[in-house]
């Protein structure tokens, strides 16, 4: 029995849980790909798109094993079903649109072993969201990705111009910067009810 | 993966030296920054984040043991749909395992069993080593790393732990009129932790940059 | 290369099959068991209880299965129905938060209140868990026919223990949203199952 409104999944999942910094999924791209705000940019939109069939996917999957009594495939299929979604967006963009295929390139594969995707799959199961309810849920955790990658890569670029202590450099520095992201998200706690 | 190919070959022909450098040399936790989202989610108490790390390094070793005993019987092109299959299955066992041994354990970790699938570390040791290397290395290769995951979860929820809530596996253990610090259960926390331990450890490395 | 595949594939099925046939029987007991300890915790006086399911708008239904059941009700040793266990969960600061309590028929009120799944901040949200909070919810008269509309909010969150009415809920220093949703999910819980409740209570007994 969940009854969210649409409008407090939305804020709950791009906002006050936040995917990155309040359930650190996508901590992988969240380090590596932060680097420049332009290729962050890329990444978070990509996500988002991926997340959004992912999700639609997942949601007819988990009907059909409901049906089917097999609860233990959960895991497997959804594995199975994103990187197949992966690889299918893939040659979608190819043929439709080579020049977004050639900005979008080398992520598209990475988002596979993304851990967003599969726990955005996850969690709506856990919570029982129908499919409107997945679909926006998709979104908001998309969006709130982008934003916490596009935060990121903004202070990064200006954190190159610091000087930082040698033993600090590279992910430490990061870490650092990512905590203090996910304290200012704390104060979003509370915007959905 | 930030292991390449070549360092496999450095390391020194005993295969307990596998071992010793999944521990300290090639920690995936504090040295090739591999799974962070386990390390961060579920170390808000030490037993936690106990049982993740053993869940974790029991699907690495059964997935190593199998990727390494198949490993000249998987072609080249289907070998990382296999690999996510063969993981996929283990997760889903130990995720049952949990639950038959203690439904308290199974939802303090939620949906972060799971999503032991996606573990960077996991795929990585079966790519880079298990597919490379016998049998036996690969098991070295599995305890060492899961070893060493294991004691840096622990190393973060230890102290999280004991700072945010005045206890170590629950018990108390400090005096009554300690003021927990709460943000050090709070998601934030998790990251000031981990970097402090890096921080530590990078000194230890005679103080160097990493690369 | 097809056959590898087959094969891989055949090895995964018979070690997921494997562990399922042999920890599903546990895993069900030990469901059944934390259950059952949780609705004799909500309604003292239980001595056995059954499931039942919401069919169609107001009819109850007995149904064997437990899992998917939201709704128990409770039998005394004389096996005469003194109230219903309800199963309410909704979201928490971090995740759901799955709620148990008991409804007593005979008083008329709320007689407990048990969390049956939270992952909520551990030292804060978490104690929602604890027995101070959640001994405000014993004895909370709410009359069958008090709730005639689905906007009512029979429960209400309150801070600084200024509490003066067994209705209302002394919120947590320091986990005001946890507290908070916890009295969202019973509420909403609430105006949708006594109504219901309220016209049924003959054929179940």
């Amino acid at each position: 029995m969940t009854e969210q409104s649409l409008w407090s999944i939305f804020i709950n999942a791009s906002l006050i849980n936040n995917f990155v910094l309040a359930y650190f999924l996508g901590i992988c791209p969240f380090l590596g790909v932060s680097g420049k705000l332009a290729t962050a940019s890329r990444m978070g939109l990509s996500v988002t798109f991926v997340m959004l069939v992912a999700s639609v996917c997942t949601y007819g999957i988990n009907v059909l094993l409901t049906l089917l009594h097999a609860p233990y495939l959960q895991l497997i299929s959804y594995i199975v079903v994103i990187a197949s979604t992966v690889q299918l967006v893939e040659m979608f963009i190819k043929k439709i649109s080579p020049a977004l295929f050639r900005t979008l390139g080398i992520f598209l594969p990475l988002i596979t072993t993304n851990c967003a995707i599969l726990g955005l799959a996850l969690f709506q199961t856990n919570r029982g969201y129908g499919l409107l309810q997945s679909i926006v849920f998709a979104l908001g955790a998309g969006l709130g990705f982008t934003l916490a990658l596009i935060l990121m890569a903004g202070i990064r670029e200006k954190l190159e111009l610091a000087e930082v202590p040698n033993i600090a450099q590279g992910t430490a520095v990061s870490l650092i910067v990512a905590g203090i992201l996910s304290l200012t998200f704390m104060g979003f706690a509370g915007l959905g009810n | 993966m930030s292991t390449k190919p070549g360092e496999i070959i450095v390391t020194g022909p005993k295969d307990t030296d596998e071992f010793i450098k999944g521990v300290w040399a090639q920690n995936p936790v504090f040295v090739q920054v591999l799974g962070m989202c386990p390390t961060l989610a579920v170390t808000n108490t030490a037993s936690n984040a106990l049982v993740m790390g053993l869940a974790t390094a029991f699907v690495l070793l059964m997935s190593n043991v199998l990727v390494s005993s198949l490993r000249h019987a998987v072609p080249k092109q289907v070998r990382i749909a296999s690999y996510v299959a063969i993981i996929a299955t283990f997760v889903t066992a130990v995720d049952y395992i949990i639950q038959a041994v203690s439904l308290e354990v199974h939802k303090s970790l939620g949906a972060y069993v799971s999503l032991i699938v996606v573990n960077c570390l996991i795929l990585g040791r079966a790519e880079a080593f298990a597919s490379k290397n016998n049998l036996k290395r690969s098991i070295y290769d599995a305890l060492g790393m899961g070893v060493g995951f294991t004691l840096a979860l622990l190393c973060l929820g230890v102290v999280r732990e004991l700072l945010g809530n005045g206890t170590f596996f629950n018990l108390s253990v400090l005096p009554g009129n300690f003021q927990p610090w709460v943000i050090m259960l709070l998601p934030g926390g998790a990251f000031f932790v981990l970097a402090l331990w890096m921080l530590l450890i990078n000194r230890l490395k005679q103080g160097g940059p990493r690369d | 290369m097809y056959r590898t595949l087959v094969g891989i594939g055949l090895i995964c099925a018979l070690v997921i099959v494997t562990v399922f046939e042999v920890t599903f029987p546990i895993i069900k007991v030990n469901k059944q068991r934390a259950l059952e300890n949780a609705i004799y915790q909500v309604l003292a006086n239980t001595k056995s209880f059954s499931a039942y399911h919401l069919v169609g708008n107001n009819n109850l239904q007995k149904v064997t299965d437990n899992d998917t059941s939201d709704i128990y009700a409770c039998y005394d040793a004389n096996h005469s129905l003194i109230g219903f266990a309800i199963a309410a969960q909704g979201m928490g600061y971090q995740d759901t938060i799955a709620l148990l309590y008991g409804y007593s028929i005979r008083s008329e009120s709320i007689q407990g209140l048990v969390v049956l799944q939270s992952r909520e901040t551990p030292g804060l949200g978490s104690k929602i868990e604890s027995r101070a909070f959640l001994d405000n919810f014993n004895n909370i008269e709410i009359g069958l026919d008090a709730i005639d509309n689905e906007r009512q909010q029979p429960l209400e969150l309150i801070k600084n223990n200024s509490k003066t009415h067994t209705r209302q809920i002394d919120a947590i220093t320091g986990a005001t949203i946890s507290s908070r949703a916890v009295v969202v999910i019973l509420n909403r819980s609430l105006s949708f199952w006594l109504p219901i409740v309220a016209k049924q209570q003959e054929p179940i007994t």
